[in-house]
């Protein structure tokens, strides 16, 4: 029996825009520079103490940077693959501050935003000397740890850099699913608190993960505040964007079958 | 062809298949070491059957697998430290990329070990699904189970993600 040919993948095949976002995101996960050298660092030693394999591995370890063409142009493709989301990401953030971990340290915040090429680094440990490249651009030693070649790229775009009017916080940005959470859960008793979460996750521009169901939210806020003309009209622009969403049927429940 | 060679070549997407298949962005460098130690011990016995990604590929698979084992073995016994807070994320990444990267993890930690690695080696590492059966060492057919068993599962998450999302409970 002949086996059955590949399918297509998910990122093509799936409806799902989570989906697909989500699988971009994963291909896009970039090891750092820094991340790579530190195992490098570390893996002449543990070669030298495994014996076996290749002769001399550790040797050329202590001798080896990423600065090579092969890993360049590796980080290159990812860079320029990237570039669509990072776009998008960059709308999703609120001045320099945003680059942090939502959850992060002030040390996560303060390391984001130094330099615009993907600029191999030299690491803390003893190892690798680093191999400049002509876009190479000095780093302070205080985010040589953990500097991915990726994102310094997306920090340097220039949506990325451009400062927002309407947006104020420099705080770094909260989870998006938190602050759906939290909009949930004020529905009930403050729907205007659950209108305002929604608007300001609207605000934080098209790279939203779950915006079809920020806008569910949205409308339901504006059904139990009255204000049912607006309602519908967020339903209709909902609808005219998401036209296959499964949401569909809760808003014709929400606002009825003629929005 | 010596390991560190190996390592500059495939040492990125060794680390990357490592996060996706469940290990902490703290342990990856440890695992991402693991792997390249093994990769030195076998390398005369690699008989080039597979392509050289592939059997990179299926060490990656042997490790994490061996490091969420000891990972939940450790927090049965020692703590109660909530998953989240095992992780260190890259400091400079997008706040959206780390969001979407974490819900995908989440995702993929409902998957057993074998349609984990299945998942992610087809659909994340694109791998041909014959390099996939390689990799994990089972039949091909057995391989095109768990990548549909997968997809259902992971398909199954996010209906129910964007489910919990919009509707209050």
């Amino acid at each position: 029996m002949m086996p059955p040919t590949d399918p297509e993948r998910l990122a093509t095949l799936a409806q799902d825009p989570l989906l697909k976002k989500l699988l971009r995101a994963a291909e896009h996960d970039v090891a750092s520079e820094a991340q790579l050298a530190e195992v490098l660092a570390k893996l002449g030693p543990a070669l030298d103490a495994a014996g076996g394999g290749s002769a001399a591995a550790s040797t050329v370890a202590a001798k080896t940077t990423f600065g090579g063409a092969k890993w360049l142009a590796v980080v290159g493709l990812g860079v320029a693959t990237l570039a669509p989301i990072a776009w998008v990401a960059s709308r999703s953030r609120e001045g320099p501050a945003t680059a942090a971990a939502p959850t992060s340290t002030s040390t996560s915040t303060s390391t984001s935003t130094s330099t615009s090429t993907p600029t191999p680094t030299p690491t803390p440990t003893p190892t690798p000397t680093p191999t400049p490249t002509p876009t190479s651009t000095p780093t302070p030693d205080a985010v040589l740890p953990r500097q991915p070649s990726v994102s310094t790229t997306r920090v340097a775009s220039p949506s990325a850099s451009a400062p927002r009017a309407d947006v104020a916080p420099t705080q770094p940005l909260e989870p998006e699913v938190r602050v759906l959470q939290r909009a949930q859960d004020a529905l009930g008793r403050e729907p205007a608190r659950a209108l305002a979460l929604c608007d300001e996750l609207a605000r934080r521009g098209d790279g939203a993960l779950l915006d079809q169901e920020r806008e569910v939210i949205a409308i339901d806020a504006l059904k139990r505040l009255g204000r049912m003309s607006d309602a519908r009209a967020r339903a209709k622009r909902f609808r005219a964007a998401h036209p296959t969403s499964s949401h569909l049927g809760r808003l014709e429940v929400l606002v009825g079958r003629d929005f | 062809m010596d390991t560190t060679t190996l390592f500059r070549e495939h040492g990125p997407f060794v680390w990357r298949v490592l996060r996706r298949l469940g290990v902490s962005e703290n342990d990856t460098a440890d695992a991402c070491q693991e792997v390249f130690v093994v990769v030195h011990k076998k390398l005369a016995e690699f008989e080039r059957r597979s392509s050289v990604r592939t059997w990179l590929y299926g060490i990656a698979v042997r490790v994490a697998s061996d490091h969420r084992r000891r990972v939940r073995r450790r927090r049965e016994l020692v703590t109660d430290v909530p998953p989240e807070l095992l992780t260190d994320e890259s400091p400079d990444d997008t706040a959206m990329m780390r969001e979407a990267r974490a819900l995908l993890d989440g995702i993929l930690d409902t998957l057993d070990d074998d349609k984990r690695a299945v998942f992610v080696l087809y659909e994340i590492e694109q791998l041909a699904m014959n390099d996939v059966a390689t990799a994990i060492g089972c039949p091909l057919q057995t391989a095109y189970s768990r990548l549909h068993a997968a997809r259902d599962l992971v398909q199954s998450s996010i209906r129910k993600i964007r489910q919990d999302a919009a509707v209050p409970s």
